[in-house]
């Protein structure tokens, strides 16, 4: 009687054994697949931001290039596009920029403003600018733009 | 005496069930995972084609303010003389692919620069062969345009309601 009691038992836990067996196992392929799952959202986000700054730049970028274009001068054209003076530094500028790309002291985001060659002639001054945005090491986009002022002026139209 | 304990200790769920939901809410996450990171792709591709367009325009744009630099030299080189003749045959030689033509007051050049196999940038200046307040040229073109010349279909010969002729 006590020998039947015990088989009972022991085919009454079966069951439960088996399905605590397998939770411990779907649970050890979930965490395992739900860590590589997050990995790949977290690349995804990290990517989207990526994008968006380098979207920003592009824009920001083009109105620094036509900012460039009229006045050819680095520090008037940052103070037209940002609304601060850039930190000249001889022939070039640093602007620190946060994600909005508007001037921050504390930005992550870096505008570097080269002038790359100016040409002097009788009539005028040809100069040519790079423009670099970097977040990081990331080289989120870069620019070469150019602008020309002649000396005796000229008028648009 | 001993009943026979029906219950299987697992709150009524039999074996099996809970492997089917792991595995219809992995599908779900990384169908998502996979999408979110194909999407944010897709934007990169996007900024990508806006930023090497813009590259191409700037490029064209710095060839074309080159041009205008040696015209404006050479105009100003010009207008110690005749100028609507030294300044054409300057034009000719420094630039050949320009376009001279007199106009009343000075001299207009003409030129496309490309800037992709669809775009071109048209420029189009007057420089003056005299000028009180000292400028010597006009810009009156500077912008983009298809470079696909349009090809118009001829006509297709439709009956014109005209029952004779």
């Amino acid at each position: 009687m006590i020998t039947l009691d015990r088989n009972e038992n022991k085919a009454a836990m079966r069951p439960a054994n088996l399905f605590f067996v397998e939770l411990i196992i779907v649970l050890l392929f979930f965490s395992i697949s739900a860590a590589i799952i997050l990995q790949v959202f977290a690349a995804a986000d990290h990517k989207q931001d990526i994008g968006e700054l380098t979207e920003r730049s592009i824009v920001c970028a083009q109105s620094i290039a036509e900012c460039y274009s009229v006045t050819a001068d680095i520090s008037e054209s940052a103070e037209l596009v940002f609304g601060t003076d850039a930190a000249a530094t001889g022939s070039g500028a640093v602007l620190r920029l946060d994600n909005e790309l508007k001037a921050s002291a504390d930005g992550n985001v870096t505008l570097t403003l080269t002038e790359m060659n100016r040409e002097m002639t009788d009539a005028g001054c040809f100069t040519r600018l790079s423009i670099a945005f970097t977040h990081g090491d990331i080289e989120l986009y870069t620019l070469i733009c150019s602008a020309y002022v002649p000396n005796g002026g000229a008028t648009d139209e | 005496m001993n009943e026979k304990k029906n219950s299987t200790g697992t709150g009524g769920m039999g074996v099996g069930y809970v492997s089917l939901i792991m595995i219809f809410a992995v599908i779900c996450l990384t169908v998502l995972a996979v999408l979110s990171y194909q999407a944010a792709g897709a934007n990169d591709i996007l900024n990508d084609k806006s930023g090497a367009f813009t590259r191409e325009y700037y490029a064209a744009d710095s060839r074309a303010k080159e041009k205008l630099a040696l015209l404006d030299d050479m105009a100003l080189t010009a207008s110690a003389g005749f100028f609507s003749d030294d300044f054409a045959v300057l034009c000719g030689e420094e630039i050949p692919d320009a376009a001279v033509r007199s106009v009343p007051e000075g001299v207009e050049v003409s030129f496309i620069e490309p800037i992709n196999d669809r775009l071109d940038l048209k420029v189009s200046i007057v420089f003056y062969s005299f000028s009180a307040d000292g400028s010597r040229y006009r810009i009156d073109e500077w912008r983009s345009l298809s470079a696909v010349t349009d090809t118009t279909d001829e006509a297709l010969g439709v009956w014109d309601g005209s029952m004779f002729n």
